[in-house]
């Protein structure tokens, strides 16, 4: 006879970076607001410390967002390069980019939502995101031009 | 394998409270069952129903699938894995397993009230009355059956027609949460406000989560102000599902900043400012709204006295 407590299979296994967690709608903004990478990248580590057991698909959502957003951009600059397109006509495609990222942000943050209802429904914490976004904001003006206008800072900043 | 005789108390208790509306309680009940019997069948079913009750609808999948693997041939695993596939909207799927219940009970109240959601998902109201006709000569004081046909009537614009069925449903047993839901909308379409909201309210003493009488309270709600209403009506719109919901955003997104650069271009800049602002305002609205909205609904549960059972 088992005594364990039985585990429903969607609740989340918060580990040791329990207190890092914070409501994923903080970092699907800081997707709109900071950049891509820093974005999608903090809202797959939201999955991993909340121990959402969709984490491993919310990952993949946030590569494919970070990807599909990669190949966009890289393509408008091409495009560009090689003269297929105008500058005005690459805004429209960059559109593209936004919903894309945008889109795999909002599957994944859905995603995560449900188990951060379940860890807040049995009394586990959050930490304030605002803050941490605040701060992304923030943080290009005090990193080395290098970064800030170096090839990959559309990725980071855009 | 099924039910030891302490498991069987237990469970019995769960059925009565995910009858009641109370599917967060009765999950916390099934949950000590399978922590002392992993294996049985009948709790993991009764546990997917909890779940689809507190539209935790993955897990409740993974649960019914269980029930099914431990005891095929059993009617409960298939009626829990019906229901189910009909949260999910899987009807295709969710047919078989009514037909293999039909089969297993084929006069079982609880297989026809199965057969008449999966009816009502397809929108077949003729199987779906056909069924709950049967039904109710099976047990014509069975308030889950005339609610059922009480919904049917309401899907129908038949108001009228819905009305007597929730009265039964309602003297057959006063608190039954699905009947007093029911009533409630019925007393909402007829334009009595007050009292629908004292049905709302009457359910949530049950149950402060219960999804139907909280929309309940929330189209109430939405009719006392149009400002926050039409905040409710768009939830409404886009809350079809998390990829809808995101396609839904992204398309209004999307038009906005094409009309954008379309304006720039076509050299229209006061109403590309025009456009900007509107997209401002949308932006505020919808993040002040809900908070308001959902501060007015908490007001009201606040004042809601649970039932001393709860």
């Amino acid at each position: 006879m088992s005594t364990a407590r039985y585990k429903i299979m969607d609740e989340p296994a918060p580990g040791g970076l329990a207190r890092l967690i914070v409501d994923p709608f903080w970092p699907l903004l800081a997707c709109m607001m900071v950049g891509t990478l820093p974005g999608l990248a903090w809202l797959a580590f939201n999955g991993f410390a909340l121990g959402s057991p969709s984490r491993m698909r919310e990952l993949l959502l946030c590569l494919a967002g970070l990807v599909g957003a990669l190949l966009i951009y890289g393509f408008g600059a091409m495009a560009i390069e090689g003269q297929l397109l105008s500058a005005a006509q690459v805004r429209y495609l960059m559109l593209l980019a936004i919903v894309i990222k945008l889109g795999f942000g909002y599957m994944a943050c859905f995603m995560q939502q449900r188990a951060m209802e379940l860890h807040e429904y049995y009394g586990g914490g959050k930490a304030n995101g605002l803050l941490i976004l605040v701060g992304a904001i923030f943080l290009p003006n005090f990193l080395p031009k290098t970064v800030t206008h170096g090839p990959l800072s559309w990725l980071l900043f855009s | 394998m099924n039910s030891s005789h302490f498991g069987a108390r237990e469970l019995d208790r769960a059925i009565h409270l995910n009858d009641q509306g109370q599917h967060l309680a009765a999950i916390e009940l099934l949950r000590r069952v399978l922590s002392e019997e992993p294996e049985d069948a009948d709790a993991h079913a009764i546990l997917a129903f909890a779940l689809v009750g507190a539209k935790r609808i993955h897990a409740a999948l993974f649960e019914a699938r269980q029930a099914l693997l431990l005891a095929p041939e059993d009617v409960l695993p298939h009626q829990a894995m019906a229901w189910t596939l009909i949260a999910h909207r899987r009807t295709r799927e969710a047919r078989q397993h009514v037909e293999q219940l039909l089969l297993l009970d084929p006069h079982s109240v609880a297989a026809l009230r199965t057969q008449a959601a999966l009816a009502a998902l397809e929108h077949k109201p003729a199987e779906q009355r056909q069924a709950l006709e049967k039904a109710r000569e099976l047990a014509p004081n069975d308030p889950w059956v005339l609610s059922a046909c009480g919904r049917l009537a309401l899907s129908l614009g038949e108001v009228d027609r819905a009305w007597p069925y929730a009265s039964e449903a309602l003297a057959a047993e006063p608190e039954h949460q699905e009947a007093l839901v029911l009533m409630g909308e019925i007393l909402l379409r007829r334009g009595d406000v007050e009292d629908a909201r004292g049905h709302a309210i009457w359910a949530l003493r049950h149950d402060p989560n219960d999804s139907g009488a909280l929309g309940l309270l929330c189209s109430i709600k939405a009719r006392q102000s149009w400002t926050l209403g039409l905040w409710w009506h768009w939830q409404s719109w886009i809350g079809g599902g998390p990829l809808r919901a995101t396609l839904l955003l992204l398309g209004v997104f999307l038009v906005y900043r094409v009309a954008r650069l379309v304006l720039g271009d076509l050299d229209q800049p006061q109403a590309a400012s025009l456009l900007g602002y509107a997209w401002i305002a949308f932006v505020i609205y919808s993040w002040v709204a809900p908070g308001q909205f959902a501060k007015m609904i908490k007001k009201e549960i606040e004042q809601v006295e649970l039932q001393p059972n709860y």
